[in-house]
């Protein structure tokens, strides 16, 4: 029975799926051409995953699991499967925007939130081309919660903070399906730490604020992320609710509070940004 | 069975004299009494021949819009675990514990320096634990107040300015004679050592709280 496979769907990222494995998950149509010859990347991935097992040589009690029962494993497996399963991706309605700033309470407009939206999103939309929350791995936060055991046998994907954006950050995040392979490899490690080392969606919030959104567990937070926009400006109101500097800013409408209080001292134009969304959508 | 069970807690005890004759050997997890001048991860530090610390910290997050937590922090050693003091718009105190390689900067309400709640996790009791990257022989960490502070390649300012800093850069200072500084400053593609005036910075002074 430790063999055995859950039974439903069981779909993973990329490239992880199996003939064998049973599931309903959608699968891409085989390329034109000779019938065998469809079937070589797979095995290449095969063959490539197998001699990254081989060469990983991670304690088994660090990458967790030696200990770990097949019930423990399952239940793995399927939180990894529920951070991959499609997104609703719809945007922010005037009626969920209205009920942001309730939440967020102290008379605090609905153009401001607005204007936070737009600012901070660039004008983009807080999912991906793959319909998934648009994310960006740190490896140096990955390296401090799982206390640097994978350094040697995985340096992309653990590695000490050097510099905003160094080499393996620009490695690990070239585009969104690069970032999101890179936590699907993250996360066959150590579930928590991948999800808590991501930036997500449209505000930028690290995973490991979850705590501060307002969230129980990283994967209620991952869970909201991947409730369209509106999900992400909730996770975003949580995360205000709890910096009082910047909340208070927003109620006097300080610009350049809110630019200090939420990005740091080096903001920019930032306060001007959004001043002028503000503006754009009503605010007086 | 009784004599060897009383031989092994004879040889126990053995040990244990041992271990508070001669101490316990130095380990990571042991703290050292000063920390050593470098690059931990962000945070620049100086050490002083008489025990200051002065530092500077800086990492940042996000695209397009950019996510920073900076602050000065100084330290000194006159006890254990060293107090600190960090500061951006407000300051705020904790404790400064360096080990073999790295430093535990505890500071309960480090999140609230702008910005940092958005860069720097929540505590989980170590603090902020930073590897040091390089080591240096820095003294003494300092801001420059000038509009423009020229450098020189020379002590002597006849050697001709090769640049100079603007206001609010932070320099490490390797060397003083009279009135000069050898200075590092580690700019984005490389650290540039070069000497300035003194009268062309200020020390690290944390906010009145």
């Amino acid at each position: 029975m430790a063999q055995s496979k859950l039974p439903g769907p069981l779909c993973r990222f990329l490239g992880a799926l199996e003939i064998d494995a049973g599931t309903l998950c959608r699968q891409a149509s085989p390329l034109p051409g000779v019938v065998n010859h469809a079937h070589q990347p797979t095995q290449h991935r095969r063959r490539k995953r197998h001699q990254q097992a081989k060469s990983a040589k991670v304690p088994a009690r660090a990458a967790g699991t030696s200990k770990t029962s097949s019930s423990e494993a399952a239940a793995q497996q399927l939180k990894a499967a529920k951070v991959f399963a499609p997104a609703a991706t719809s945007k922010i309605s005037p009626a969920e925007f209205e009920a942001a700033a309730q939440q967020l309470g102290g008379g605090i407009p609905v153009a401001l939130l607005r204007a936070f939206a737009e600012v901070e999103s660039g004008g983009k939309s807080g999912f991906g081309p793959m319909g998934l929350p648009v994310i960006a791995y740190e490896g140096h936060w990955f390296r401090k919660f799982t206390h640097k055991v994978y350094d040697v046998t995985h340096p992309f994907l653990s590695y000490p903070y050097v510099k905003k954006a160094g080499p393996e950050w620009v490695h690990n995040n070239k585009d969104q399906v690069t970032a999101w392979k890179t936590l699907e490899e993250a996360l066959a490690l150590n579930h928590d730490a991948a999800l808590k080392s991501c930036s997500w969606g449209m505000f930028q919030v690290m995973g490991f604020n979850y705590a501060s959104c307002g969230y129980k567990t990283v994967d209620d937070f991952v869970a909201a992320m991947k409730a369209g926009e509106a999900g992400q400006l909730l996770a975003f109101v949580g995360f205000c609710k709890a910096n009082p500097a910047c909340l208070e800013a927003m109620r006097k409408k300080d610009f350049k509070g809110m630019a200090i209080g939420y990005n740091g001292p080096d903001y920019g134009d930032y306060d001007k940004r959004i001043e002028k969304a503000y503006k754009k959508y009503g605010g007086t | 069975m009784a004599a060897p069970r009383l031989a092994l807690v004879g040889m126990a005890r053995a040990a244990c004299a041992w271990v508070l004759a001669v101490g316990l050997p130095a380990t990571s997890a042991e703290p050292e009494k000063l920390p050593v001048a470098g690059m931990y991860e962000g945070l620049m530090l100086a050490v002083a021949p008489d025990g200051r610390v002065t530092g500077s910290f800086q990492q940042a997050q996000g695209e397009g819009v950019v996510k920073q937590c900076r602050f000065l922090l100084v330290a000194s050693s006159a006890m254990q675990p060293m107090s600190v003091v960090t500061w951006s718009t407000q300051a705020f105190s904790g404790t400064l514990v360096a080990h073999a390689n790295e430093l535990a900067l505890k500071v309960s309400r480090l999140r609230e320096h702008p910005g940092c709640a958005s860069v720097l996790p929540p505590d989980e009791g170590q603090g902020l634990v930073l590897d040091r990257q390089f080591e240096a022989q820095w003294i003494e960490l300092r801001r420059v107040q000038a509009e423009r502070a020229p450098m020189q390649a020379d002590v002597d300012k006849s050697s001709g300015a090769r640049g100079y800093l603007v206001r609010g850069d932070i320099v490490a200072v390797l060397a003083v004679r009279g009135q000069r500084m050898l200075v590092d400053y580690p700019g984005a593609k490389r650290t540039v050592r070069a000497w300035l005036d003194a009268s062309d910075t200020e020390g690290f002074v944390p906010p009145s709280r």
